[in-house]
């Protein structure tokens, strides 16, 4: 069996900005000439997730709308006493979302549905350069 | 919701490429590779200002340089994002392709002189009749979002409701949807295509069609 990893750079703004990726990852298991196995897509921060849905303005203003009921981004948090950062919506947020995806590789073909996307939800209050790491397993 | 009559297209990320992205492309070909410019901490102020013309496109990319390449030319990183902003041909392809009761309007989000100076303009100015063209540089402006929604609908003479903007920055199209406009995020010309086909807007599945199967 044989491991390919990449760590990519995303550009994002932040605060719940959601980023289709899926191309990118389309191209990287392209590269890999794996034919069968899967792909995982790994988002290395904690203020943030990786989903599979539909890349549909409606359905991101819905969750928004969602995690604002739930995780207000005005609220005094716990998290926000160390005075470090203020951003206890974002880790909340992230800790009930997947932080990584596996999709199915078979044929070299990424086993996406037609309306499913790869997408970033990076939720930081600040700018800053996401990583994610790509790894397909294989043969 | 009613029909739409009117679509409007925003042109960096969807024609040509975002400007983060060229900006990105332009600090590689100078030196900075993986520099990525929301490291910037002005980025954001400077990149609406620039959009709404309080910046020229040389100051802005003077305060880039001296931020990223201390002691470089502010000209040379403008000409290089330039020849960064290339057309997606694609795109303008499925616009030119929709029945002409839709009117199409395109947002150019860059400086006025970056839009005159870009090689494929006429390829832009061929899908778009000058007044369809809106220069958010030159439209006077106090912020981009939400004060541009409005403007699209007086301009277009149509409700809010009638209209559809196509972008592919996710943050301006939630917030044009939110304030009332139907906004869809579009980041390729198959997703555009599928879109448009999902609207009605264009006709359905053509088996010879190049690039359908790409989706």
């Amino acid at each position: 069996m044989t491991v390919i990893s990449q760590q990519i750079e995303v550009l994002s703004e932040g605060r719940f900005n959601v980023i289709n990726i899926t191309d990118q990852v389309k191209q990287f298991v392209n590269a890999s000439r794996i034919q069968n196995g899967q792909a995982l897509v790994y988002f290395k921060h904690t203020t943030g997730a990786v989903i599979i849905g539909e890349h549909e303005t409606g359905i991101m203003a819905d969750m928004i709308d969602l995690f604002e009921r739930i995780t207000p981004t005005d609220y005094p948090y716990k998290h926000h006493l160390r005075a470090v950062d203020y951003n206890g919506h974002a880790h909340l947020r992230a800790a009930v979302m997947p932080t990584s995806v596996v999709v199915p590789v078979v044929q070299g073909i990424l086993m996406l549905g037609t309306y499913q996307e790869i997408l970033l939800i990076d939720d930081q209050v600040e700018q800053e350069p996401r990583q994610v790491i790509l790894q397909v397993m294989g043969e | 919701m009613g029909e739409t009559n009117c679509l409007f297209f925003w042109m960096g990320g969807l024609i040509t490429p975002p400007l983060p992205n060229l900006l990105a492309g332009a600090l590689a070909e100078m030196g900075k590779t993986r520099l990525n410019p929301y490291r910037f901490q002005s980025f954001q102020q400077h990149s609406e200002d620039l959009i709404l013309g309080r910046l020229d496109g040389t100051a802005f990319c003077q305060a880039l340089c001296d931020w990223a390449l201390p002691g470089c030319s502010g000209v040379d990183l403008e000409n290089r994002i330039l020849a960064q902003a290339i057309v997606d041909d694609r795109i303008l392809e499925l616009i030119q392709g929709l029945p002409v009761r839709y009117a199409r309007w395109v947002i150019v989000d860059l400086p006025s002189p970056w839009f005159l100076a870009l090689k494929d303009r006429k390829k832009i100015i061929d899908c778009f009749s000058d007044e369809k063209v809106l220069l958010l540089s030159e439209a006077g402006l106090p912020h981009v979002m939400p004060d541009l929604l409005d403007t699209l609908a007086d301009r277009a003479r149509q409700p809010m409701s009638r209209c559809l903007l196509l972008a592919q920055n996710a943050h301006r199209t939630i917030q044009a949807l939110n304030y009332g406009m139907p906004a869809a995020v579009i980041t390729d010309a198959s997703r555009l295509k599928r879109e448009l086909i999902l609207r009605n807007m264009i006709v359905q599945f053509d088996p010879m069609d190049r690039w359908s199967l790409s989706l």
